[in-house]
């Protein structure tokens, strides 16, 4: 799972970040840095096809919240992963 | 190394970076930034100009790239010849053993040929490395020879035989280029007798009439072509399909496949360029020769200045050398210089923007580039060729049904009577209500742009002021005075038509 979008989108499902954090989160769980040209470019696709959303701020980190139609894309994307994990697990224990 | 990463989201569209350039610039503030980051955010600023430039750009852009790659490496070449030879493998019936087969059978004849007793009698048979050889001692010139020895396998064209050498080739880099094909075919040569040699040890190794000796390969010579200099063959070995491929393969991966063409072209004619360069080169140092070998012809020369990249270096160091020196003996005319310089320079620049801003240039805001006006031609007994103008309310319509473009806006310039302290006729505009979003205006200036209640319902609703802050509901009102002056380029007020 290195698709930046997914990463994005998995990272916001735990709460509102703006883009420092998610660099931090992203390296934390999937251990994947995200460089910062990768990281705006995903954000850019995201919030165009309305899966996050901007968020009101006063400072200039600006913090993206992910909006439902992002969440049940996520969970899509996810469900799909997992079959393949669950697959790959159960044909490598027979091996 | 922020300064840089700064430097480099130029590159990005201004409305990306008027949207995301402030919050971009904060993680950068807070993250570490280090080469990788450097070059990802090149990377991405390449991505997005692909996607959004026109092919025109796409073109121009790429051709001047090629064109420096082509030059730098036509330039930068040292005057070598290359020659390169192949021997071809001939595929034999199972491919299984093949290709370990092949592969060690190559590298033990290769090993051969680059053996020192080899590379002696090479050296010695074509005179190679004669002023080496005069002033040093043999393994110097075998030092000076190992580097210009090139040999690889070319895969198979078929994909179960991937990895398998459908051909190996062989090619001598050397600065006579007779000379350089000599050494080529001669290695061709005896690298096929080893191979000879290799085939009938392994064949006596094995058991006779056994099957293995039939997946046993066969090899044919494919004799060198002239050599060609080396700077060409760098140039030429960008244009081959494997390079372009693998550009396809990356455009496919960024998701711009669509823009590969105007890559690709771009790309190529900047590489003609370049190889039109090295071929020049090439010319240069052929005339240099002739000019050696027929003593002094002055006319040789005087190509040879005119053309010879130093010589430009020379003169324009000499120019500048001269201009200083005049410079420093006049101060004032320095001064004087330097300020019309600036001057001139600075007006230029400004009279461009301006006419650039105003003629040349799109006036909307956002993307100008992907903003196209649309007329209607309308044809009459008199005019057949047809004459450009306005399109109907229907017309409209239709053309925005169908989708051809993102959206598209409409106006009319009408002349409207006002009231209050501006009274009389002025100019002012009918909109539909999609023009300041088509115009990409996200604040006006004064005034208020279209509330989303206003653009609810169609058809020939009541005419209204949109700048100024309290517009009269009434239809066919009037309006504020003060939007009639500050109006853009004094055009008048907006309206909108429901």
């Amino acid at each position: 799972m290195s698709d930046p979008t997914l990463l994005v989108l998995a990272s916001l499902a735990d709460g509102d970040k703006h883009g420092y954090a998610m660099v931090q989160d992203i390296q934390h769980f999937a251990n994947i840095r995200l460089g910062p040209g990768t990281l705006y470019a995903a954000i850019a696709r995201l919030e165009q096809r309305g899966w996050i959303r901007p968020m009101k701020s006063q400072y200039r980190r600006q913090p993206y919240c992910i909006t439902s139609a992002g969440r049940r894309y996520l969970e899509e994307q996810l469900a799909g992963l997992n079959l393949v994990v669950k697959i790959g697990l159960t044909r490598l224990k027979r091996a | 190394m922020r300064r840089a990463i700064r430097f480099i989201t130029r590159l990005y569209p201004s409305n990306w970076r008027d949207r995301y350039g402030r919050e971009f610039n904060a993680l950068l503030d807070d993250v570490n930034p280090s080469w990788r980051d450097l070059l990802d955010v090149l990377r991405r600023g390449l991505e997005m100009r692909v996607a959004t430039w026109t092919f025109r750009k796409i073109v121009t852009a790429c051709g001047i790239a090629g064109a420096l790659l082509g030059g730098v490496l036509s330039f930068t070449a040292p005057d070598l010849y290359v020659s390169i030879a192949a021997i071809r493998v001939h595929a034999a019936q199972s491919p299984s053993p093949r290709h370990p087969t092949v592969l060690s059978i190559l590298e033990n004849a290769w090993d051969r040929v680059v053996a020192r007793d080899s590379q002696i009698a090479l050296i010695e048979r074509n005179h190679l490395y004669d002023h080496e050889r005069a002033t040093r001692a043999m393994d110097y010139a075998i030092e000076r020879m190992d580097p210009h020895m090139l040999f690889w396998t070319v895969p198979g064209k078929e994909k179960t035989f991937n990895a398998k050498p459908d051909s190996a080739v062989v090619a001598f880099v050397y600065e006579d280029a007779a000379k350089a094909r000599l050494t080529t075919r001669d290695f061709n040569a005896t690298l096929m007798d080893e191979l000879t040699r290799e085939i009938a040890k392994a064949r006596s190794a094995m058991t006779p009439g056994s099957p293995a000796q039939t997946v046993l390969p066969k090899f044919e010579t494919i004799d060198p072509p002239p050599a060609v200099p080396l700077a060409v063959e760098l140039v030429r070995s960008f244009s081959s399909p494997n390079v372009y491929w693998s550009i396809l393969k990356l455009l496919a991966e960024m998701e711009l496949k669509h823009r590969a063409l105007p890559v690709f072209f771009g790309g190529g004619a900047g590489l003609l360029v370049g190889v039109l360069l090295a071929a020049l080169r090439r010319w240069i140092s052929e005339v240099r020769e002739r000019q050696q070998d027929s003593g002094n012809a002055y006319a040789l020369r005087r190509i040879i200045t005119e053309f010879s990249p130093s010589s430009w270096l020379d003169m324009l160091l000499q120019d500048v050398r001269f201009a200083v020196r005049s410079l420093r003996r006049s101060p004032f005319l320095a001064c004087t210089t330097v300020l019309t310089l600036a001057l001139g320079i600075g007006l230029n620049t400004g009279v461009f923007t301006v006419i650039n801003a105003v003629l040349f240039r799109a006036r909307v805001d956002r993307d100008p580039d992907s903003f196209v006006r649309l007329y209607a031609q309308n044809s009459t007994p008199s005019v057949p060729q047809g004459q450009l103008g306005g399109m109907s309310l229907a017309d409209y319509r239709q053309y925005r049904a169908a989708q051809s473009l993102s959206d598209l806006a409409a106006w009319h310039q009408i002349e409207a009577t006002l009231g209050g302290e501006v009274s009389g006729d002025v100019r002012a505009l009918l909109v539909s209500c999609n023009f300041f979003s088509v115009y990409g205006l996200d604040r006006p200036k004064l005034g208020r742009l279209f509330f989303a209640n206003e653009c609810s319902h169609s058809g020939a609703g009541p005419a209204e002021p949109v700048c100024g802050g309290s517009s009269d509901p009434r239809p066919g009102h009037q309006l504020e005075s003060s939007c009639v002056h500050r109006g853009r380029r004094g055009a008048g007020a907006l309206f909108r038509h429901g």
